[in-house]
């Protein structure tokens, strides 16, 4: 095998694609060191030492690991020798970008495949690429550190500045990530209960799969730009699907545009986005299941459910409520919208409000629930403060956030915050997966304004129509073909999930019990006789007290989800292990966090107990009714009903 | 007349014709000097220290405006090896200033540009010195040097004019390792053969 097919095989295995990218005409000339090593110049400039490249890296290296990184990301691999000096050190987590006119003849000459092969060592060939390898390899607890050699640093600047944002950006997005699983696990999987008498009366999403082939679809966001171009929708409703983030709803009624489709997943309630009126009564909800149950309750023409990837009890269960379908999600109704969007079968799919960055003094299009705003962004300290008035509030909210910068649709950075930059960063590695996948779809961002977003084509919205809008399409008969279609509930199927869910629940009870009492053993013959190897022994029976947990929780495994900040503590706790603490201390210290742990473990099992009870209540009653009803895939338990109409 | 005093000593001086200027003094005094390996270290004009006696106007004053004039003498010897110790020092600072600069061109450090242009006016102070040396040697016939110093300028300059053209180009690499392996190297041959100790 050759250089090259060394260095792609080595990529390949870890699941990488084809790093050969465009390098035009400015590919560089490999060329040999003093001692034969290989080096090259790019615009004049070495950027490899002549005489020992090594070492070099290894003072580069050396520099690096003194700040303790968890993962080194790397602007620039050039033929390798930082990769190899990091490794050689025993830093194996590396995300590296290169850029085509040096990743091309590098791998073509210098084969760097033993360092590629390591397994968490990635080099990446475009912006999106190490986004992805920082979201899917990097959490939010680790200490990221971007570096670039100088030659790096002197020839690609700009280049530079965005691979150092992209990594900025998903890594807040990583710590985003944890910030809403702690705010708002709990919340979901408590509206998830609640939705529990909502579920069975309303369709999932996928009912409408495929039922807008072709059919062009416009999701509105509700940015600042919205206003510029939102009254054009007006003239084509009934002619492309609108499909309105919850905050878009209003400002389109401005503009005599009611949606299609209204797509909300909050999981606090939000009658404000909500005009009690008629417009309401015209248009559809789509929620999330973990919405909050006061959503499901508004008067509306119609209402969908889709289900979420990321709760335990929706991916137990959503094939039960008639659901195959998790749309992916990247934190915002719009990024779920163009996933529903692909599966409806809409094409094109065009973005309108959609900036994702701060407006002319303003985060949102007017017309909404912010009344008035002014914000303020200083550059030199890196942070925007937004003063607004609310509609539900009496006083204006204040709130401040650090500075993130996107590329913007006229090729300069524009100002950002880190809900929109994380949602940016979804877009383009969904339409950078899009592309692979090879699919046809169009996705155009019509934003008139804000951020540039790499995979989708931009243009007018006006255009846009013009060149894709053709004839009228009759939706409520669409929804009506879906509802007669729609999937039975399965409530069979539901009543042995949340069954072997309580036996679950009281398992994880007894299991934590169980560990509770080991560690007051052990706390017992550390306070008589200190640390000794008797401890070993009882230490042993956690393990396998928690090992039997874990096998023994089948569907309860939602309780972890409703542990995740206690989870997170846990972790950070173990990130943070003191240094220099005696031996002695540190297990106690261990045996505190157990305990701690075990203890809000038992406390959750006893707090949702009740839930599944009623539960299981709710949905035996359900599959009576629908039992009585003549459904045959929902017999009651003894099936009276059955009995009852044979005897008649 | 003055009172002429040499290390504190008194000279009998005649200025029988009563126009001698301190020059002629001074002239006559390092004439003396010379033949005991000794040189001028300072002269004190009526008690005030006077830096700038060999040039301008001092030393062309009449004597007789002058009450006393101190002389300072040194050891030849003595200053030639203080003079070479000077500049040893100089050679151990600028490697210093090579290996901060190489560091901080490879690592993109903030001071690599302050380094080098240390390293580029140390050099130039050492050749000074060294030619100062090479001249008073020469004066006193002092074998100070174990090889012409003459014979490394025109590489030096070579070198440094190759490393001004790296900076310029702004290839912090090249100007890296063209200190590290090429100046540093070269510093050494030249320092370890004009002080090298003659062979027992």
């Amino acid at each position: 095998m050759g250089v090259l097919e060394n260095n792609l095989a080595a990529i390949r295995r870890k699941g990488g694609t084809d790093l050969l990218g465009e390098a035009g005409c400015g590919a560089v000339t490999i060329e040999a060191g003093r001692k034969g090593e290989p080096t090259f110049k790019y615009n004049g400039k070495y950027f490899h030492s002549l005489y020992e490249p090594l070492k070099e890296a290894e003072a580069q290296a050396d520099e690096i690991l003194s700040k303790k990184p968890d993962w080194v990301l790397l602007f620039g691999a050039g033929c390798g020798y930082l990769l190899k000096a990091l490794i050689g050190k025993g830093h194996e987590r590396i995300i590296a970008l290169d850029v085509p006119e040096i990743l091309n003849s590098v791998l073509k000459s210098v084969d760097l495949s033993e360092w590629l092969s390591k397994d968490t060592v990635f080099l990446c060939s475009d912006m999106n690429s190490v986004t992805e390898k920082v979201r899917n390899f990097t959490d939010g607890f680790d200490n990221l550190l971007c570096y670039s050699t100088t030659p790096y640093r002197v020839s690609f600047p700009e280049r530079l500045l965005e691979f150092t944002n992209r990594v900025h950006n998903a890594h807040t997005t990583n710590k985003v990530g944890i910030r809403t699983d702690i705010d708002s696990r709990m919340s979901w999987i408590e509206n998830y209960f609640d939705n529990l008498r909502s579920l069975p009366l309303h369709p999932p999403i996928d009912s409408l799969k495929g039922r807008f082939k072709d059919v062009p679809m416009v999701i509105a966001g509700a940015g600042p730009s919205l206003k510029k171009n939102a009254h054009l929708l007006r003239e084509f409703k009934g002619k492309a699907l609108i499909f309105a983030a919850i905050t878009a709803y209003k400002p389109l009624l401005n503009y005599g545009v009611v949606p299609d489709f209204i797509i909300a997943s909050e999981k606090v309630d939000l009658p404000e986005y909500f005009t009690f009126g008629e417009p309401d009564r015209k248009t559809r909800l789509v929620l999330a299941e973990v919405s909050h149950p006061g959503m499901f309750g508004r008067d509306v023409k119609g209402k969908f459910v889709f289900y979420n990837p990321y709760v335990g009890l929706s991916v137990a269960q959503a094939k039960h409520w008639g659901s195959s379908y998790f749309p992916a999600i990247g934190g915002s109704v719009t990024t779920a919208a163009l996933d529903i969007g692909i599966m409806f079968g809409c094409d094109p799919i065009v973005f309108v409000g959609q900036d994702l960055c701060f407006g002319d003094n303003e985060t949102h299009a007017p017309g909404g629930v912010y009344v008035a705003q002014n914000v303020r962004i200083d550059r030199e300290k890196g942070e925007v403060v937004i003063e607004e008035d609310y509609v539900t509030l009496k006083d204006k909210a204040v709130s401040r956030f650090p500075l993130q910068w996107l590329k913007g649709q006229s090729g300069r950075p524009v100002p950002s915050k880190f809900d929109w930059a994380t949602f940016h960063q979804w877009f383009e590695n969904y339409m950078a997966n899009l592309r692979k996948e090879g699919s046809p779809v169009k996705v155009i961002n019509a934003t008139e304004g804000g951020a540039y977003i790499e995979g989708m084509e931009h243009a007018t919205l006006k255009s846009v129509l013009e060149r894709y809008v053709k004839g009228a399409f009759d939706i409520d008969a669409v929804m009506e073909g879906a509802l007669k279609d729609r999937k039975r509930v399965d409530f069979r199927g539901l009543l042995d999930s949340f069954q072997s869910m309580r036996k679950g629940l009281e398992n994880i009870r007894k299991g934590s019990r169980e560990i509770l009492r080991e560690t007051a053993r052990i706390r017992k013959g550390l306070d008589k006789k200190g640390l000794s190897p008797g401890l070993s022994r009882n230490a042993e029976r956690i393990k396998t007290a928690e090992e039997k947990i874990f096998e023994s929780s089948g569907p309860a495994l939602f309780i972890w989800e409703s542990l995740v900040s206690n989870t997170y503590g846990l972790k950070e706790y173990l990130k943070n292990s003191d240094e220099g603490i005696s031996v002695e201390d540190r297990f106690r210290k261990d045996l505190d966090a157990i305990e701690c742990s075990y203890r809000k473990v038992g406390e959750m099992c006893a707090e949702f107990m009740p839930r599944v009870e009623a539960a299981i209540e709710f949905i035996q009653a359900e599959k009576e009714k629908n039992c009585r009803a003549g459904d045959p895939e929902n017999p009651c338990v003894d099936c009276k009903c059955k009995k009852e109409a044979a005897n008649a | 007349m003055p009172e002429v005093l040499i290390d504190g000593k008194r000279l009998d001086f005649e200025d029988t014709e009563g126009d001698s200027t301190l020059g002629d003094l001074l002239r006559a005094v390092e004439s003396e000097l010379k033949a005991i390996r000794r040189f001028i270290a300072d002269i004190r004009l009526d008690g005030q220290s006077s830096g700038d006696w060999r040039t301008g106007g001092r030393f062309r004053s009449p004597l007789y405006g002058f009450s006393e004039i101190s002389i300072e003498t040194g050891s030849v010897d003595a200053a030639a090896l203080e003079g070479l110790d000077t500049v040893t020092e100089y050679f151990k600072v600028i490697k210093g200033e090579i290996s901060a600069c190489v560091r901080d061109s490879r690592l993109g450090g903030p001071g690599a540009d302050k380094s080098f242009n240390t390293v580029f006016e140390g050099l130039v102070e050492i050749v000074k010195t060294i030619e100062a040396l090479a001249g008073c040697a020469d004066a006193f016939e002092i074998k100070l040097f174990s090889e012409n110093p003459e014979n490394f300028y025109l590489p030096l300059l070579k070198n440094l004019e190759a490393l001004k053209d790296a900076r310029t180009a702004g290839d912090p690499v090249l100007v890296a390792d063209m200190l590290e392996y090429e100046l540093t190297p070269f510093l050494n041959g030249m320092e370890s053969r004009i002080f090298r100790c003659p062979e027992a």
